[in-house]
């Protein structure tokens, strides 16, 4: 199976997208169709020898809508979009300039000829802003009402752009014709200003998408890498990387692929990846991803993963799948919409026949302004910015939500259940009590591994920092260990494996560490994890959200200690004691958020109502997961609850708007309180007022 | 007040320059990136440096 992917600019709206799908679904060989409305990019599964890419394309064309194979070839419609708005900008300064005067004619007297004069120059410059700045509106009308078949599609499959289409033609050529016969009203003034605004707030809509989204993973890679090959280093473009090459990654550049660190150590920033953005230090054997920075001197990188299978690649995929999965309310409001525009159409229709009666001289004002006011753009704006813009956000924290509706989810959390003590502290150790084997003193013993470890830089060296350190002639230093001699012994200092000690239940523990003198066991050191500096403030944060965090740990109770006086603790549960525990934590807190990571917590993530867990996680973990955090920190998960909570606060400030807004301003529209040019206005300014408030969301968070 | 029907023929023109010109500005590719161009100074700098290690 293939996957062609289509970015078509000219969609959008709901409307547009059932079109396109419904063109597509039943064609021989197409398995599945997903579209991303606010990349505006069109997914296709399909059978690549029974139709091909171009097949769909001249398929796509055929309905109506102009696609560009691969994504984002919005450079060139960007052009056409800013030509428009310019034309319309320039006409518009000149026309309201002339309709001032032809206003104040109307108080004052005008001569019929200066009259004529202003008409004219207005039409003249009316003429472009209707055929070609308002292009995109006449264009989608046509599509949407080419794409009516059966009688329900009139409620449910009209776009946006049929009511602006009509107002827009309508004022036209009543304007035209008053000019032309010397008799009525002009409405050239409404005419542009509307057609301006209008296309103005779709440009900042789009911008605003466009810098929301982190664009794919190739633009935060480096072009061009250095290869190692033989004697030389040569400069290669980045698609040329294959598995086993040699790269050399010098200071301050990208990683370009996932891949082994050859020799010594490597500093990465993994803020891309993690939002952390302290520097980490990678040894020799461990891998280093792509899309991180390189902050010390360069190294040498083994090449295991091509460019565009990196975890990175994998990231924007996964963030990518939750911007098509549309949540509910996103669904509910593009319904609404669609029913609206039906409606309104005939309101406008019953309109003019009622002021036809009343008084035919205002009929068609009225109509106008009751079609323009009525537009419920700001109505289907209102959603799907602001999940664009909370998603963005928790991209660039580091967290992942792997659907749309989870956000929704989210916000309504009473409870938060950590598996994961990892998720609490730092990851730096400190010795909580030392065991001697040999006959050394603790002293003694604290020197040979304070002088083995002077030299590493792995977070278990910090543990032995304020010993006296003995004096060793070199160290090596393993990503498990490190080894030396000093007066003719031999010392090692790691991990049980690296040590040589045979298997037993401490020996998995890696909070164990172990020091022998010549294959000979000396002592034991036990280590316990320091909680993150700022574990306790946000564990108060979160509590302050009004939610309760428990930990429901596996582990024996001493273990757990450190953290007690800092939250609940369940501790020493097997997985149907976790899953009691949860369940007793839903009825006293409300919907719960479990943080997990191990094949044992499968049951308790599945039963949680949002399930989080980390990037390292085995895959059927992950598949289990609403949530995936790139870094093990709490931080994330309070900027999730803050950020779930906004985005639901945003959005009902925005439909409370839109709604309002048009509940008050259409009977006044109708009952002819409203002039055109006001209706264009208020329709206007409003869906750039909810647009500008979606991407309010984050600020404030620190 | 006859002036007018010299003077606003005139602005037209003016407007009809000024939109040729927009168009002709947008085509040349000037606002296709808005926001590489602030980042521009960096670059100059990184080259001025190369410059003066090289002397």
């Amino acid at each position: 199976m293939t996957t062609s992917v289509f970015q078509v600019n000219d969609m959008h709206c709901s409307a547009c997208e059932s079109r396109i799908r419904s063109a597509l679904k039943n064609l021989p060989g197409v398995q599945g169709i997903k579209i991303n409305p606010i990349r505006r990019e069109l997914f296709i599964d399909h059978d690549a020898d029974v139709i091909q890419t171009l097949d769909l394309f001249g398929r796509i064309e055929n309905t109506g809508f102009t696609p560009v194979v691969g994504q984002s070839g919005s450079g060139i419609q960007n052009r056409a979009a800013l030509k428009r708005l310019g034309v319309a900008g320039i006409a518009m300064m000149q026309v309201m300039m002339q309709a001032l005067a032809l206003y104040a004619g109307d108080f004052q007297g005008m001569e019929p000829a200066y009259v004529r004069l202003f008409e004219f120059t207005s039409l003249l410059f009316c003429v472009p802003v209707v055929l070609y700045s308002a292009q995109p509106f006449f264009r989608g009308a046509t599509r949407s009402l080419r794409g009516i078949r059966r009688w329900q599609d009139w409620f449910v499959g009209l776009s946006m752009d049929v009511p602006v289409a009509i107002a827009i033609g309508i004022a036209f050529s009543a304007s035209v014709v008053a000019t032309l016969s010397g008799k009525g009203m002009v409405y050239y003034d409404s005419v542009v200003m509307f057609t301006f605004l209008l296309l103005l707030a779709r440009f900042v809509d789009q911008r605003l998408s466009a810098r929301l989204i982190a664009s794919d993973y190739r633009s935060m890679l480096p072009e061009r890498v250095l290869r190692i090959s033989g004697s030389a280093d040569e400069l290669v473009a980045l698609r040329d990387l294959a598995p086993g090459d040699l790269v050399r990654v010098r200071g301050g550049e990208r990683v370009p692929a996932d891949g082994i660190v050859q020799a010594g150590e490597a500093h990465l920033d993994e803020s891309l990846l993690t939002g952390e953005s302290d520097a980490v230090v990678r040894y020799g054997g461990d891998t280093a991803l792509a899309g991180t920075i390189n902050c010390d001197q360069a190294f040498t990188l083994r090449v295991v993963r091509k460019p565009e299978d990196s975890t990175l690649a994998g990231i924007e995929t996964m963030a990518t799948q939750a911007e098509l999965d549309k949540p509910d309310f996103v669904r509910r409001t593009d319904r609404i919409a669609g029913v609206f525009i039906f409606g309104m159409l005939l309101l406008a229709v019953l309109t003019f026949v009622i002021w036809l009666n009343l008084d035919p001289s205002r009929a068609l004002a009225t109509t106008l302004a009751v079609l323009v006011v009525s537009c419920p753009c700001a109505l289907a704006l209102a959603t799907p910015a602001v999940v664009t813009a909370a998603l963005n956000f928790l991209r660039r924290r580091g967290v992942i939500l792997t659907h749309g509706a989870t956000l929704e989810k989210a916000a309504a959390l009473g409870a938060l259940a950590i598996d994961k003590t990892g998720t609490l502290t730092t990851g730096a150790l400190r010795i909580d009590s030392v065991d001697l084997i040999g006959d050394l003193s603790s002293n003694a013993v604290l020197a040979i591994a304070a002088g083995l470890e002077r030299d590493s830089r792995h977070p278990v060296a910090s543990a032995f920092s304020h010993a006296n350190p003995m004096r060793f002639a070199e160290t090596q230093v393993r990503s498990t260990g490190v080894e030396g001699n000093a007066d003719g012994h031999h010392y090692c200092i790691g991990t049980a494996e690296f040590c040589d000690i045979p298997d037993s239940a401490e020996a998995a523990d890696r909070r164990v560490l172990w020091l022998t003198i010549d294959g000979r066991l000396l002592a034991k050191f036990r280590l316990v994890e320091e909680l993150r500096n700022d574990t306790i403030t946000t564990l108060k944060r979160i509590e302050k959200l009004g939610i309760t965090t428990v930990l429901l740990s596996g582990d024996s109770e001493n273990n757990c200690v450190p953290f007690a006086p800092y939250l609940h603790l369940e501790a020493a549960l097997d997985p149907a004691g976790k899953l009691a525990a949860l369940k007793k934590l839903r009825d006293t807190s409300g919907p719960v958020m479990m943080v997990g990571d191990g094949i044992n917590d499968i049951p308790v993530l599945a039963n949680a109502d949002v399930a989080a867990v980390v990037m390292e996680a085995p895959n059927l973990v992950k598949s289990k997961a609403d949530i995936t955090l790139l870094t093990n920190h709490l931080r994330p998960i309070l900027d999730v609850l803050q950020i779930s909570r906004m985005a639901r606060r945003v959005i009902k400030q925005n439909l409370f708007w839109a709604i309002a807004y048009n509940l008050t301003m259409i009977p006044l529209a109708a009952v002819g309180l409203i002039p055109p040019w006001a209706a264009a206005l208020g329709m206007s300014l409003s869906s750039l007022l909810v647009t500008l408030n979606a991407s309010r969301l984050g600020r404030g968070v620190a | 007040m006859e002036i007018l029907f010299i003077l606003v023929p005139i602005s037209a023109l003016l407007m009809g320059l000024a939109i040729w010109v927009f168009i002709r500005a947008v085509d040349s590719g000037q606002f296709d990136d808005l926001d590489q161009h602030a980042l521009d100074i960096f670059e100059e700098q990184e080259e001025q440096d190369r410059e003066h290690i090289n002397r």
